[in-house]
Formats: C-alpha cells, sequence, structure tokens
C-alpha cells in the first residue's frame, strides 16, 4: 500500500466520527423509547463497545490483513471467500441505503423538486472523487470537517438551550422500561456496529497496536455526542413531535432562531451535513472497492471506485420505494447486520482462537 | 485529465437537465399571515396576506414609482375541503408561487376553533416551509377581521402580531406548543388571542382601527372552550411555569393608592406528590421584582414596609393563580398542563388515572400553590416624591 | 535587453554557415562577420579551419538544426550539451588567426560582438573580444586596453604570456586562463572579455561584466508599512546578495544551475546548510535538473515544470518579491530558488496556511497580527462563496432571508428579466474585466477606469434594471475580499474557484455549494508541495504547528522550527525569551 493508503490514529477517530455522525444526524434515534432515548443511546452505545472489541480483536490477529484476507486465514479459501464477499454486499447495501437516506432528506430539507438520481449521483461522485484520492485524503479532510461539525453541533445546541423544556426528560425511564432496551439494541447495530466495515481500514492504521483504544475511545466520544443529541432532541421538541419526525434532528435544527431576526438556518447547517453523508458514504465506497480488490487479490482499487459507486446509485434509487418503506427498514436492519456485526466476526475470532492463528499459518502480508 | 472525469459528467449532467428547485424571488408569492377558519357549511376558509414587493420592499420614498403606493399587502381567501385545496384554488388567482416559508403568524378563526382547530393542524407541521416556531394565535371573531387590518408602526400585521407576540408580555405559543398540548393526555393547548380593536369611542374622526392581543383562549384538547381576562392568563402563565416578566398591581389594606411591581425573575418549580394515594400538584413560584410606581404613602425604605407589599404581593400572585386554577377547573381544560405532570413524576399513578382525567380527574385534583416573593430594589426613590413627611406612614412597632 | 541579446545571437547559430568565408567581402545570404579591425582582417584572411575543428563545429551545426526542428539529426535530450561539449573540444590554436575565424563563423550576423585587434607592446598580434554593452566600457578602456596598447612589450618566452599578462600586464578585477573556444564562447556571453594572443595555445577571461540594472525598490505586489522595503529584481547577483546581506553565515548556500537550452539562465539553489533537510535539497535539485527547455525567463515557467500537482489551480510554492521573507523562509527550512531574470523568488515547500500570511505579520504585535489572521480566513470565505451564497439562498432557499430583507431584495430585483445566477455572473465577469483593464492600463487612465466602470456602469445599470442592486453590493464586497489575501497568486484561485462554486449553486443551492466545497477540501487535502501535505498542520493535525496557523503566537513562544520541513535543527532560538520587567522577568 502507498502511503497515500495510511493513516494515524487521530485520522482513524475522526473517520470514524464522521461515519457514526452520518445517518445518525438524520433518521429517527430510539425513538421507542420515548422519553429515555438519550439512555437508550447510552446503552447502545456500550453494546457497541462490545461489538468493536470484537472486530479490532480479528485486526490485531491479522495485522495487515483484511476482512476477506484473515476470514479466508481462518475459515479456508471457499467458506473464507465467501464470508468475504458477503461483507462486500454488506458494505454495498450499507452504502447504498445511506445514499438514499441522505438523498431522501436533502430532497426534504432543501431541494423539494430536484430527481432523487440527481442529489444521489452528486453525492457519489464526490464520494468517489475522494476515494479515489486515496484513503488518506479522505482521512485528512474528515480531520477538517468533523471538528467542524462537532462546533455546529455545539452552536445549535447553544442556540437551542432556549427553546428547551426540561421537563420533557420525565419519567425517566419512560412509560415501558423494556421499550428502552429494544431501542438501545437497534441503535447498538446502528449506528455502531456499522463500524465493523472499518475492517478494510483498520489494518491500515499506524501504529496499529494502539487501534483498540482508539476506537474505543471514539466509541465514547460519539456515545457522549449522540446521547446530547437525543436528549437535545427531547427537550426541545417533546416526545410526541420527536417521535413522529421522519427526520428529527432536522425538524430539531428548524426551532433555531438566532438573534430574534435570523431564523431558519436550518437550510445552512442541513447543508452542512453533506459532511456526513461524505464521511459515510466514502468509508462504505472505500470499503467495497478495496474490499473487492483483497478478494480479486487486485493490486490497485482505485479502478473499481467509479463502477461500485454506479451499482451503489444503482442500487439506492431501487432498494426503496417510498420513505415509509425506509423507515420502516431500520428494525429490519438490526436484525440483518446481527450475523455481519456480531455473529460471523466471534466465529472468525473463536476460530483463529482455536486453531493459535495466525502463528500456525505463519503467513504475512 | 482522469481526474477530471467525475467533475465533467456531473458538469454534462447538470447542463442537459437543468435547476429543478429553483424559484426566483420574483416568482414567489410572499405569503406573511396565514388565517384559517371555518364556514357555516363546514368547509375550510383559507385566509393569506401575500406581500407585494414593490410597495413593502425598500427604503420609503426612494425612487418609488408613482402609483406603487397603497397598502403593501393584498388579502386573499378561497374556501375548499382541506387547506390545500384552498391553496390551490388562491394559486389559481396569483401569477406567483404561494411561499410559506415567511408566515410567522397562523390565526385561527373563533368559528374554526370552537368546532376543533385539528384540521388545521396537520397542514401546518407537514409543509416544509411551515414552521413548529410559527405563533398561532385565535381570532375572536372572523379572522378577516384582523387579516386586512392596516396597520402603524410595522409595514405588515402580520410583523405587528409577531412583534407583539415576541415581547413575551402576552401568552407565547407556537405550533410546537399547540401540537404538544393537543397530543398529549393531561394537557389542553391555550393560545393567545387576537381581536380588532375598534377606534375608542370619542375619538378623532381619521383614526384607524388597530389589532389587539389580549387575555387567552382555553381549549379542550382542539376545541375552543373559553376566553379569558388578562389576569387569568396571567395567573394561568404562571402555572405553567412560563411567567418571565410581567407587572403586578398590588394595593396594601388601609393604605390608600396602588403599587405596581415590575417582577423580572420567575422560577416557576412544579413537582408532584403521593398523599393518601392521590397526587398532590405543588406549584412553587419564586419571583423578584422591583418597584416600579409608587402611589401610595409607604416608606419603602423601610425594611418592615417593605416586607408588607412583598406580601401583598405574595398574596396578589398567588391569588391570579388560584383564580386562574379555578376557572380551568370549572371550564376542564387544563391549560396548565397538570396531568402531564403527574405523568412524568408518578408514570404508574397517571397510568391508573389517564382515562379518567379529561372527565373528572382534573376537576378533583387537589393543587398547592406557593408563592415566594420579593423586592429587591425600589428603582431612584425610596418613597414617593412629593409626599410631605409627615404624612407616610411610620414603621409599627 | 542583455538577454535579448544573447538570444538573437543564439538564434544566428541556425544559420546555414558561410561556405569558404575566407573571403572578406561576403555575398549577403551569408551573413555579417564581427570583427572589422584592419589586424584582425589580415589575420582572418591568412587563416585556414583545422578539420578536427571543421567536424565539431559541423556537429555543434546539426545540433542546433535539431533544435530547430531541421536537418538530419533528430532533437533527442542532452543534444546541446553534447554539440556545446563539441566546441569545448576546439582547443585554442596558438595561430590567433585560426581562432578568430572560428570564433568569426560562430559569431556571424551577432552585432554586438566586438572583436578588437591590437598589437601588445606595439608587435604582438592579439584580440580582445567583448559583448558591446555588456561590459564595463571604461574599466575595459582604462584596465585592459591601455595597458595592453600602450605598455611595453612583454619580454621573456612564449609560455609565460599568460602569467605575464595576468601579474604584470593587466589591472583586470578577475582572470582565469581558458583552453577550449567553447568556454571563451561562454565567457563572451555572460559579459566577460576574453584576450587571445598570437602564440599563445590560451585565452584569458577578464572579468568586465557590467549592465544596466534596474533600481532595488520597493516590492509592487507586497508592499507593506513595517518592515523592510528592498525588492528583488532581475539580476540574480544583487538577489543573492540582497539575501547574504541578511545571513552572515557561511552556512547560507547558493547552489548554481544552468537552465534554458537556449536561455542559458542562471538559477541559483538557497538553502541554509544544518537546518535544511537533506533530502528536500535532494528533491529540489533532481525537480531542476530534470526540466529541459528552451526557455526560461521568469521563476513563473520554471514553477510550472516543478510543481507536484500540474492540474491543481492552487499555487504549490510561493512567490516573493521580498528578501526578508525569502531569509525567514529558508532559516525555517525552506529552500528559494532564484532565477536570473526575475525578481519573483520561490519558496518552497508551502502550505496553504503560507499563503495567508504578510510579512509584516511578524512585525506588527501579536495580537494585531493574529486578529488581520482572522480577518484574512473570514474574508477568503467570502471572496470564495459571497456570490455563491447569494445565488443560492434567493433562489432556492429564501426562507433563510429574514423577511424585511427578503422584502427589500424582492423589491430590487422586481423587473430585472435575468435568474439570479445569470445577474451574478454578469456582475462577476464585468467586476474580472475591469480589475483586469485596471492592470494593463497606466496607472493614471486605470483609475479612471475603475471610477467609470464602477460608479457610471454599476450605477446605471441598477437604474435601468439590468441588474438588481444587492447584487452589485454582493459583487463588490467579493471583490474587496479577495483583496484582502496577501499572496496575490492565491488571490487569483480564489477568484477562479468563485466561478465553479457559483455554477454549482446556481444549480443545487446550498447543496452545491457543499458538495463543491468538499470537494475541493478533498483536492487540497491530496496536495503535497515537494512532499509535504497542503493543509498540514490542520489535516494532518499538528498541535504544535497550530500557533502560527491559526493565530500568530508571540516570537518568544515559538521556540521550534515548523515541523512541517523537517528540519535537520527544529530549534529556533532559546525557550525561555519571554520579556518581562527587570528583576521580575525570566532571563
Amino acid at each position: 500500500m502507498s502511503e497515500r493508503e495510511q493513516i494515524g490514529l487521530g485520522q482513524l477517530s475522526v473517520l470514524m466520527l464522521g461515519f457514526l455522525m452520518g445517518s445518525t444526524l438524520l433518521l429517527p434515534m430510539g425513538a421507542p423509547a420515548k422519553e429515555a432515548a438519550w439512555i437508550a443511546t447510552i446503552l447502545g452505545g456500550i453494546g457497541g463497545l462490545g461489538i468493536a472489541f470484537i472486530y479490532t480483536r480479528l485486526a490485531l490477529r491479522f495485522p495487515g490483513q483484511g476482512i476477506s484476507g484473515y476470514s479466508r486465514l481462518a475459515l479456508g479459501r471457499t467458506a473464507g471467500g465467501l464470508v468475504g464477499l458477503l461483507y462486500i454486499w454488506y458494505g454495498f447495501h450499507l452504502g447504498a441505503l445511506v445514499l438514499r437516506n441522505f438523498g431522501e432528506f436533502f430532497l426534504t430539507a432543501l431541494l423539494p423538486t430536484t430527481p432523487l438520481s440527481v442529489i444521489i449521483l452528486t453525492l457519489m461522485l464526490l464520494c468517489a472523487f475522494a476515494v479515489r484520492h486515496g484513503l488518506e485524503p479522505v482521512a485528512r479532510s474528515a480531520q477538517v470537517l468533523v471538528p467542524l461539525l462537532v462546533v455546529m453541533v455545539a452552536i445549535a445546541a447553544i442556540l437551542l438551550a432556549k427553546e428547551a423544556q426540561l421537563r420533557h426528560l420525565r419519567p425517566w425511564l419512560s412509560d415501558r422500561p423494556v421499550s428502552i432496551l429494544q431501542a438501545a439494541l437497534t441503535i447498538m447495530s446502528f449506528p455502531f456496529g456499522e463500524t465493523v466495515i472499518f475492517a478494510m481500514i483498520l489494518p491500515r492504521v499506524r501504529p496499529a497496536r494502539k487501534v483498540s483504544g482508539t476506537v474505543m475511545r471514539t466509541m465514547l466520544a460519539t456515545t457522549a455526542l449522540l446521547t446530547l443529541l437525543a436528549a437535545l432532541g427531547t427537550v426541545v421538541l417533546g416526545v410526541q413531535i420527536r417521535g413522529t419526525s421522519r427526520f428529527p434532528t432536522l425538524t430539531m435544527m428548524r426551532q433555531i432562531i438566532l438573534a430574534d431576526f435570523v431564523t431558519n438556518l436550518d437550510a445552512l447547517v442541513v447543508g452542512a451535513w453533506v459532511f456526513t453523508g461524505y464521511c459515510k458514504v466514502a468509508v462504505c465506497l472505500h470499503f467495497c472497492a478495496t474490499g473487492l480488490a483483497e478478494w480479486l487479490a487486485l493490486q490497485a482499487h482505485r479502478q473499481l471506485v467509479l463502477p461500485i459507486g454506479i451499482l451503489m446509485v444503482g442500487m439506492s434509487i431501487l432498494v426503496y420505494q417510498d420513505v415509509s418503506e425506509m423507515t420502516a427498514f431500520l428494525n429490519i436492519w438490526a436484525v440483518y447486520s446481527v450475523p455481519f456485526q456480531i455473529l460471523l466476526p466471534l466465529l472468525l475470532l473463536g476460530i483463529a482462537h482455536l486453531r493459535g492463528q495466525p502463528a500456525a499459518h505463519g503467513q504475512d502480508e | 485529465m482522469r481526474r477530471s472525469l467525475p467533475a465533467l459528467l456531473c458538469l454534462l449532467l447538470l447542463t442537459t437537465a437543468g435547476c429543478w428547485s429553483r424559484v426566483e424571488i420574483n416568482d414567489l408569492a410572499i405569503v406573511s399571515l396565514i388565517g384559517i377558519d371555518r364556514t357555516p357549511a363546514g368547509e375550510i376558509e383559507l385566509w393569506i396576506n401575500v406581500v407585494v414587493p414593490a410597495r413593502a420592499g425598500g427604503s420609503p420614498g426612494a425612487g418609488m414609482p408613482a402609483g406603487q403606493q397603497g397598502t403593501p399587502f393584498i388579502s386573499l381567501n378561497a374556501r375548499g375541503k382541506t387547506i390545500l385545496h384552498a391553496a390551490t384554488r388562491l394559486q389559481r388567482e396569483l401569477p406567483r408561487r404561494l411561499f410559506w416559508a415567511h408566515a410567522r403568524v397562523i390565526l385561527l378563526g373563533e368559528r374554526l376553533a370552537r368546532e376543533g382547530s385539528l384540521p388545521a393542524v396537520d397542514f401546518l407541521t407537514r409543509h416544509r416551509e411551515l414552521r413548529l416556531t410559527n405563533y398561532v394565535l385565535v381570532v375572536r371573531g372572523s379572522v378577516e377581521d384582523v387579516m386586512g387590518v392596516p396597520v402603524d408602526l410595522e409595514r405588515l400585521p402580520s410583523e405587528y402580531l409577531r412583534e407583539i407576540e415576541r415581547s413575551q408580555i402576552v401568552p407565547v405559543s407556537t405550533m410546537r406548543d399547540l401540537v404538544q398540548a393537543m397530543a398529549s393526555a393531561g394537557a389542553d393547548p391555550m393560545l393567545a388571542v387576537a381581536n380588532r380593536a375598534g377606534p375608542p369611542e370619542g375619538a378623532p374622526p381619521g383614526q384607524r382601527p388597530g389589532v389587539r392581543v389580549s387575555g387567552a383562549a382555553l381549549f379542550r384538547k382542539d376545541k375552543l372552550v373559553e376566553y379569558v381576562g388578562e389576569e387569568v392568563a396571567q395567573g394561568l402563565l404562571w402555572l405553567r411555569g412560563e411567567m418571565r416578566v410581567g407587572v403586578v398591581t398590588v394595593t396594601v389594606p388601609g393604605v390608600p393608592g396602588n403599587i405596581s411591581v415590575e417582577l423580572l425573575f420567575s422560577h416557576v418549580q412544579r413537582t408532584v406528590r403521593l398523599e393518601n394515594g392521590r397526587p398532590v400538584i405543588y406549584v412553587q413560584v419564586r419571583t423578584e421584582g422591583d418597584v416600579a410606581e409608587e402611589q401610595a404613602p409607604l416608606d419603602l425604605g423601610d425594611t418592615a414596609q417593605l416586607r408588607i407589599v412583598e406580601r401583598q404581593l405574595r398574596m396578589e400572585i398567588r391569588e391570579r393563580m388560584e383564580r386562574a386554577l379555578e376557572t380551568m377547573q370549572a371550564l376542564n381544560a387544563d391549560g396548565a398542563g397538570l396531568g402531564e405532570e403527574i405523568h412524568r413524576h408518578l408514570p404508574a399513578v397517571w397510568k391508573r388515572m389517564e382515562k379518567r382525567w379529561q372527565s373528572e380527574g382534573f376537576r378533583k385534583v387537589k393543587v398547592v400553590i406557593s408563592v415566594e416573593a420579593h423586592i429587591r430594589r425600589t428603582g431612584l426613590s425610596s418613597q414617593p416624591q412629593g409626599i410631605p413627611e409627615n404624612d407616610l406612614m411610620k414603621g409599627r412597632e | 535587453m542583455s538577454v535579448r541579446g544573447w538570444l538573437r545571437t543564439l538564434a544566428r547559430f541556425t544559420a546555414p554557415p558561410p561556405e569558404g568565408s575566407s573571403q572578406a567581402v561576403q555575398p549577403p545570404s551569408a551573413g555579417v562577420l564581427p570583427g572589422g579591425s584592419a589586424i584582425v582582417r589580415e589575420m582572418v584572411e591568412k587563416a585556414t579551419t583545422p578539420d578536427g575543428a571543421r567536424a565539431a563545429l559541423d556537429e555543434y551545426d546539426q545540433a542546433l538544426r535539431a533544435l530547430a526542428g531541421k536537418g538530419r539529426v533528430r532533437y533527442r535530450a542532452g543534444l546541446l550539451e553534447e554539440a556545446q561539449q563539441a566546441l569545448q573540444r576546439i582547443e585554442i590554436s596558438p595561430s590567433l588567426g585560426t581562432s578568430v575565424k572560428i570564433l568569426q563563423e560562430l559569431f556571424t550576423d551577432c552585432a554586438d560582438v566586438i572583436m578588437r585587434g591590437m598589437l601588445v607592446g606595439g608587435e604582438r598580434p592579439a584580440v580582445l573580444i567583448f559583448l558591446d554593452g555588456l561590459v564595463a566600457e571604461d574599466r575595459l578602456e582604462l584596465s585592459i586596453l591601455t595597458p595592453l596598447t600602450q605598455g611595453p612589450a612583454p619580454a621573456g618566452a612564449p609560455i609565460d604570456l599568460v602569467k605575464w599578462l595576468e601579474g604584470v600586464a593587466l589591472a583586470a578585477k578577475e582572470t582565469l586562463p581558458i583552453q577550449t573556444i567553447g568556454q571563451v564562447v561562454e565567457a563572451v556571453l555572460v559579459g566577460d572579455s576574453v584576450l587571445l594572443m598570437d602564440g599563445v595555445g590560451q585565452g584569458l577571461v577578464l572579468s568586465t561584466r557590467f549592465w544596466p540594472q534596474r533600481a532595488i525598490e520597493e516590492p509592487i505586489s507586497e508592499a507593506n508599512i513595517r518592515g523592510p522595503r528592498d525588492g528583488f529584481i532581475e539580476t540574480l547577483r544583487t538577489n543573492t546578495m540582497l539575501i547574504r546581506r541578511r545571513v552572515k553565515s557561511p552556512h547560507m548556500k547558493f547552489e548554481h544551475a544552468v537552465i534554458g537550452r537556449r536561455t542559458r539562465t542562471d538559477v541559483a539553489i538557497a538553502y541554509v546548510k544544518g537546518i535544511t533537510s537533506p533530502a528536500l535539497l535532494a528533491e529540489v535539485r533532481s525537480r531542476l535538473g530534470r526540466v529541459d527547455i528552451d526557455v526560461l525567463l521568469d521563476s513563473g515557467m520554471l514553477e510550472e515544470f516543478i510543481e507536484d500537482q500540474p492540474f491543481s489551480p492552487f499555487p504549490l510554492m510561493m512567490s516573493t518579491e521580498r528578501p526578508d521573507r525569502v531569509v525567514a523562509g529558508v532559516l525555517s527550512g525552506q529552500v528559494a530558488v532564484l532565477v536570473d531574470g526575475s525578481p519573483t523568488v520561490l519558496l518552497l515547500p508551502v502550505t496553504f496556511w503560507h499563503f495567508m500570511k504578510a510579512g509584516e505579520d511578524y512585525y506588527n504585535r501579536f495580537w494585531m497580527g493574529t486578529l488581520v489572521l482572522w480577518l484574512r480566513f473570514l474574508f477568503l470565505i467570502l471572496s470564495l462563496l459571497g456570490p455563491s451564497l447569494y445565488v443560492a439562498i434567493t433562489s432556492f432557499h429564501q426562507e433563510m432571508i429574514p423577511t424585511n430583507l427578503l422584502l427589500s431584495i424582492a423589491a430590487a430585483r422586481e423587473g430585472i428579466p435575468f435568474p439570479v445566477l445569470i445577474e451574478a455572473l454578469i456582475m462577476e465577469v464585468f467586476f474580472e474585466a475591469l480589475r483586469e483593464a485596471g492592470i494593463r492600463l497606466p496607472r493614471q487612465i486605470g483609475q479612471a477606469v475603475s471610477i467609470v466602470g464602477a460608479l457610471v456602469i454599476g450605477e446605471a445599470a441598477v437604474r435601468a434594471g439590468l441588474v438588481s442592486a444587492p447584487v452589485v453590493i454582493i459583487v463588490a464586497a467579493t471583490g474587496i475580499a479577495s483583496f484582502t489575501i496577501p499572496q496575490y497568486q492565491m488571490g487569483l484561485t480564489f477568484r477562479l474557484l468563485r466561478f465553479p462554486i457559483m455554477l454549482a449553486a446556481g444549480f443545487l443551492g446550498l447543496f452545491g455549494i457543499m458538495v463543491a466545497l468538499v470537494a475541493l477540501l478533498v483536492h487540497l487535502c491530496g496536495l503535497r508541495s515537494f512532499g509535504v501535505p497542503y493543509l498540514q498542520p490542520i489535516a494532518p493535525l499538528d498541535f504544535a504547528g497550530l500557533k502560527d496557523t491559526l493565530v500568530r503566537a508571540p516570537l518568544w513562544l515559538m521556540g521550534k522550527r515548523p515541523g512541517l520541513l523537517d528540519t535537520v535543527n527544529s530549534q529556533r532560538q532559546s525557550p525561555r525569551l519571554k520579556p518581562g520587567p527587570p528583576g521580575g522577568g525570566s532571563a
């Protein structure tokens, strides 16, 4: 891998933060938990730590290997190859869904009469342009964008503080405490578990041995941020409005009134969410391109970026008929993700552990 | 060159397909005020004020072509099954696309409010150009009365209403508050009331009618129940925990003259405790203010006399709150969201009484009001000017 | 002047050589041979060109024809060097006539070459060759011609003649014995004089270089209030002097290189040994080494051949006219490239943030420096996004405008026939034209143009309802904003980038702007200047570097050199330099 394909710990951290913030800024998070959405977010984040623990173990055990690399090492060529291919599909599917989410979001919030395909294609071209530049430029751009994003969320939070009504947080455990757990499980897989596709990026991080700690810290920081957002959404909008909104964070941002005359800043804020969409889709695209290149044993992945991107656009347009399907799929997604996020990594880790890999193979890069 | 391929594709796409969501400002009919009412026949009647930019914008008199004078807005109305239905009919009369984003004030007609304002709410929260921060007022009488009134000081009636609402001296209710209260089992909406204020009797001819915002309208769910006066409205604000600033005028028994206290800070704490298996709501008000005007011969430099005024203030506030509570309970309209308070603090208890809350729970609920009021400052004077020293009340022995 | 003279001289080389040019009278097509003095003419008539020299001259001629795309030999890299090697093979003959004849052939039609024949000490023939106008005439006459023609004849054997000339006869500042015709040509073309004497198989280079040059003036593009006012000029030597005068250390190095096949332009690589990273230096040398061009007139031309990313709109090296800036640069680990004939010096590598600094920032108080820096960032964003935001907001997101402002804009736009995008584009293009016209015209007319353009046309266009007043305001504000960028090149870049972003805004509104911005950012993140990431220290993040990037920290806090240049020695100054009142402050 060239120098352009290596990133540092800090860069990994911001990239992951951007990725995690990605569609969570759009879609309803923890709505079933009602008043306790923020508690569900914290629980989800803790669950996410568990998932992260599994896949960082894998990355440490097979240094320099991507997902199909170590699944082949652990399961043998055929089964491992199949698992690798499944993961590439997962990344592809995820990328397409995220594209669609953002497409629908921008369509609703900014450009009501623009064709969906144009928005999605524009976003994809941006990501393909970036991924073709290499992982490092993507990570560096995240280094600029993510701090900006965090600052923006902070400013929004300050501006919204006036609108907040803390009483909306009560009763603390909502009416049905079980619903908190349900919501937490959903949050665990979306967004936290989705970081499993960083498997193609982790081997490119230097120094490799500190990766695990960085991933954990990033997860914690994101959990804090998302918890703040969930709580903010609840106190500003109340459970009723937040629960029925298609894009609760957008609805929340629409409440911002600055200095009594500048209102409706949401277009600006929302426009900036191109950043997060970019982070998430670019990571998915990079995962698919590098994963496929590894699977096919190709030297370079650059040539794969645009074709995969175009396929992703097609997939994202075909995948849902309407916005209701999109929100409804969130629940299915949580189940659908379980094998990819938990079962398969656990299986790989277990087999590798039993076989004493990778020492037995002694295979290196 | 390979790098420029995406850019090239992008450009190609854009130039061939055009630009979709773009609307020039000149092609917008900017709606500044929305009024929704119901006709006796049961149809929705939509009133809008559309701004005429040539008359409303720009600095007055600077190069304005002649003939452009006149009211800076036009009022239109149409009827339909839904609001959008009516809006589409209106659109046929307008060469420009209706643009709702600058309608910051929404008026609900009295008939609509009495018969149920639910039909109005959905469009106002679903449309992307309309916001939850928009102010909602009930018009006493017909919406038309307020829509077309030319106002002074501001260019548009909507600006006029918005500025008044923003000053927070009247009950502030936004779309968000309305929707929250309507959806909650333990709260009912309360909206500000606008009405046309005719010229005062005996006013010189030529004085124009104006718009006034006063009092509040109490709802039971989406239906208007009754209007209440300003003092009850103020008490309601206290009960809701929304009182921020205001003026309370008190008298001290045995002393002639009024004393006005300007409240600068108010904090309301609402808690619920279970007493004998029944929830009791405690509303604790803590407020601070300055004496802004004193017509009574009291020496406020004397701490003891100041305490007397403080006590009167406390009693006055409490009385207003109690009156508001009585009014609410009499009308069975929970404008203060007391049921919601029980839900928040005692979710298990609430689950039991939720069903009966509307029918009888609210009427019977026990509310304990306690007020703590402090007068911190007395302005530039410690005692009224112009009163001989001997006429002043002396401190009590 | 001098450059053009050389060009003409060299251009003549490609003309067909005179056939059998032993006659004094040449056919008109054969060109005019230099050297009209009687002594020279007489000598040349008697001389013949030896076969070895003839072959070398032919080879040289072939090579030059190949450069022009003619002849049998095809051009390949290094051909010119080989041809010059051929000239270097021709030794100076002891017979003066032969050497002069060869030189005459090389300098055919060079009207500015003078071959002054004389009899040294009244007996020994000699020729002094120099370029008219490129030598100090008084020095030539006083210290060379006078002692040679009027002094005594040399005594002793011919072998000692060079020593005699150097030691006794000549009063020139610097002398250098040379052996070949090639060296003679080189020496003459840079303004030295060459003395050839009959019976001596050597020539003597006498340093007589002198040409008129511009005085050292305040740099036009980088004026300042506080700080030194001298700027570079067109002469390389003067420029190195300006740097050397500020760095009195033998570690300040100027490496010499020659670039340009025809122009043979001198290039100096300036760096400080012990600070500059050797890897960087090696990279600069190798990149300069591969530049094989015909003409090098300005450092701007060199820049295009040694960039990392040739298609980027961003400048990847700093060009400056200020010696203090160059000195600050080389002392922080940068390398400067000076080109003869160009008052602009290249500083590399650079990052984006270098372009946000004016030299003056370090001379003013740091509070002011920081404030100005922030102001520049603000206006940088405005200059990039001003019109785009206006277009996006007024034609896509009208809800963002406060109601009263919207009404004003709507009133102003009543009756304007164009969409906002077109309106803004018209005004922007017009503004750029105005600016361009203002630069090229003489200063007095330029001002008139801007007044007419800005006031009369702008006002009239608004009144006539062609464009709306808000657009004029936005474009004017953007224009002013773009002038606050201290580096002219970066200002140009941002002016250029404004247009694609405006188009993106016109098609997709804020979404388009954001997409364009992220694409721009990705491009910036991928850029490197001589291996240094363009956005460092922001991306990749380097906390230590931020105090000279996002703020201008006090000088006594900046003890280390910038980390991004990988300097050999990172400590710039003593770490505890914070001043204070007597006794209370630290040492």
